[in-house]
């Protein structure tokens, strides 16, 4: 039997997260023009932090030691901590928070650093694409971070004190939808301004932008930093909302689910980037709520299956008849506008 | 500049140019196609960077910096076939030339308060200069959407933005009907006055850059073949025998 609540809580969540990933995306590549094909590294960087954090940093914040933070004393510890600590579990949350925007962003710049030095900005799609899948196997093969390729387990989420589980999640998802708020009036504002006329102009014309003065590195980079940021930002909501973290999580398919909700909504617009991750969580859920209900009927189909079918369908319809997405491009507004109709 | 040498593989585009503009002056550069003026003059604007030799712009050296830089000393270049934003409406193209913008800066562009009075300003001005070109209602057009002559217009217009001592102007009438060919240049003069600013040009209509230049240098395979006024130009018999064939 499906819970109505519970499905609007999961709906609320993952939808909050696919925003700021999407917003991010669309940043980097519907205004900047910077194929970011790594997207995913910085979203798990998010979560590792998270899990670095929830496993390491929140026993001391509580004042107690950091016993086998890998293991199930440590899981036990975390989850004590959360249950019975709010004010230590929400500092370790916010602490969460800043961190992973800061190692996203760091990381950001580090990764694009040579290839933005590179003319042709595909190189760049594919070094981020490399270096995205070079991240998860060395977190998955190096335990003492996030325990390898067993994950962390006892992340939890940062208002499990509430002691009611229900209430926990939808606080919870409240707190995402907030936070992707804020992050879609932040891309608004930075779009419609100066700064988002730069970076159209970066994207349709660099050489053009760059003999009318513009230091084109430094702007791609600038958008991969704010880009990255964002997307570890998702990255450390949605290692609290799932309460596990496991590199195998962070595989290059994620990346791409990022790109059909841009493309889908309709690049560079911040409301098509809110759309597509309307629509790919819709998807998303729906199939994962009935490979759950069709699974215990046992049908002959794999459910989990078909939103791949349905994201590919979408996705050529999408193409064939409305290239600029549902909600295509429009001009960036500044209040130049304003001064010209006077 | 002195000397300046840049090659492509086996062949030598520019040999050993030495030449000076004056300032304030509308100087033309003349030559047969693939004489090197347009690698010259990407040599000059930092997007080509010479194999040897010194450019000097306002006593400083300027060979070797990127074109950001030279376009931040105000030294400009237009290209020979429109470089538009075409994604971008008319007025977004002429706002991007301004230098030192607050708003470019991330983190200054969310905090409207830091900005607006700028943008204000060089709205304005982007306003008179629309005007000036007789595009002003069409501000939120996009640039795509404009024909082709108010796109060499829009080009050159835009350039001045950017508040240029020096405009490398690189056939800013190709294409344009001849009537338009030499409004262009009356308001490249009007523009000169108004503004301080030097004028060097790429020109193949010889009829029009003639009436209005006031020194003349002519390019042939890579070398300057001769230099002077208009009137000197034409009476050289060097000039006419390889450039203009009579």
């Amino acid at each position: 039997m499906i819970n109505i609540t519970s499905l609007l809580i999961t709906f609320a969540s993952f939808f909050g997260i696919y925003t700021i990933l999407s917003i991010s995306l669309n940043l980097e590549y519907g205004y900047g023009g910077q194929p970011n094909f790594g997207k995913v590294a910085f979203f798990a960087m998010g979560a590792f932090v998270a899990g670095i954090v929830a496993s390491r940093i929140l026993p001391l914040i509580a004042g107690m030691p950091v016993t086998d933070p890998l293991g199930p004393r440590g899981v036990e510890m975390r989850i004590a901590i959360s249950s019975t600590r709010p004010i230590e579990t929400v500092v370790a949350f916010t602490l969460t928070l800043i961190l992973a925007t800061v190692v996203g962003a760091f990381f950001g710049y580090i990764f694009s650093y040579p290839a933005l030095r590179i003319r042709e900005e595909w190189f760049l799609a594919m070094v981020l694409l490399v270096s995205g899948e070079i991240v998860r196997i060395i977190v998955r093969s190096y335990p003492p971070m996030v325990g390898g390729y067993q994950g962390l387990a006892g992340v939890s989420n940062p208002f499990r004190w509430v002691n009611d589980a229900t209430k926990a999640s939808t606080i919870y998802a409240g707190l995402i939808l907030t936070i992707a708020l804020a992050v879609y009036f932040l891309a608004e504002r930075l779009v419609n301004s100066p700064f988002g006329r730069l970076l159209k102009s970066v994207r349709d014309d660099p050489a053009a932008s760059m003999s009318l003065g513009k230091d084109i590195q430094l702007v791609r980079a600038q958008v991969l930093i704010i880009g990255s940021a964002l997307a570890a930002l998702a990255g450390a909501l949605y290692a609290h909302y799932i309460g596990f973290v496991t590199p195998d999580d962070f595989v290059p398919i994620r990346t791409f689910d990022v790109w059909v909700m841009v493309v889908l909504g309709g690049m560079a617009n911040n409301k098509g980037a809110v759309a597509g991750a309307a629509v790919m969580t819709t998807i998303d859920r729906a199939t994962a709520m009935l490979a759950v209900e069709l699974g215990t009927s046992s049908t002959f189909i794999e459910f989990n299956y078909v939103r791949y079918v349905l994201v590919g369908i979408l996705m050529i319809v999408m193409l064939m008849f409305r290239q600029r997405g549902l909600l295509p491009e429009k001009p960036v507004k500044t209040p130049a506008y304003e001064v010209m109709k006077d | 500049m002195t000397d300046v040498v840049k090659s492509f593989e086996n062949l030598r585009a520019v040999d050993k140019v030495s030449l000076t503009v004056k300032r304030g002056s509308l100087t033309g550069l003349i030559g047969p196609n693939g004489s090197g003026k347009s690698t010259l003059f990407n040599i000059v604007s930092g997007i080509e960077r010479a194999d040897s030799g010194r450019v000097f712009f306002s006593g400083e050296r300027i060979d070797g910096l990127p074109p950001h830089r030279v376009f931040r000393r105000g030294l400009v270049k237009s290209s020979q076939d429109p470089k538009l934003f075409l994604g971008m409406t008319v007025l977004d193209n002429v706002m991007i030339p301004p230098k030192n913008q607050l708003g470019e800066k991330p983190y200054n562009a969310p905090i409207r308060s830091i900005w607006l009075s700028q943008e204000i300003e060089l709205a304005k001005k982007a306003g008179r200069l629309l005007n000036g070109l007789a595009m002003r209602d069409l501000f939120k057009q996009s640039a795509s959407e404009i024909s082709g002559g108010q796109m060499k217009l829009l080009e050159v217009g835009r350039t001045l933005m950017g508040e240029p001592k020096m405009l490398l102007l690189d056939e800013p009438t190709a294409g344009v009907a001849p009537i338009l060919a030499r409004e262009i240049f009356e308001q490249m003069l009007r523009m000169r006055e108004e503004l301080d600013i030097t004028l060097f040009i790429i020109e193949h209509r010889l009829e029009v850059l003639f009436e209005y230049a006031d020194y003349i240098y002519v390019m042939h395979r890579g070398r300057i073949l001769a230099e002077g006024t208009p009137g000197e130009i034409l009476e050289n018999a060097t000039v006419a025998e390889v450039y203009l064939g009579s």
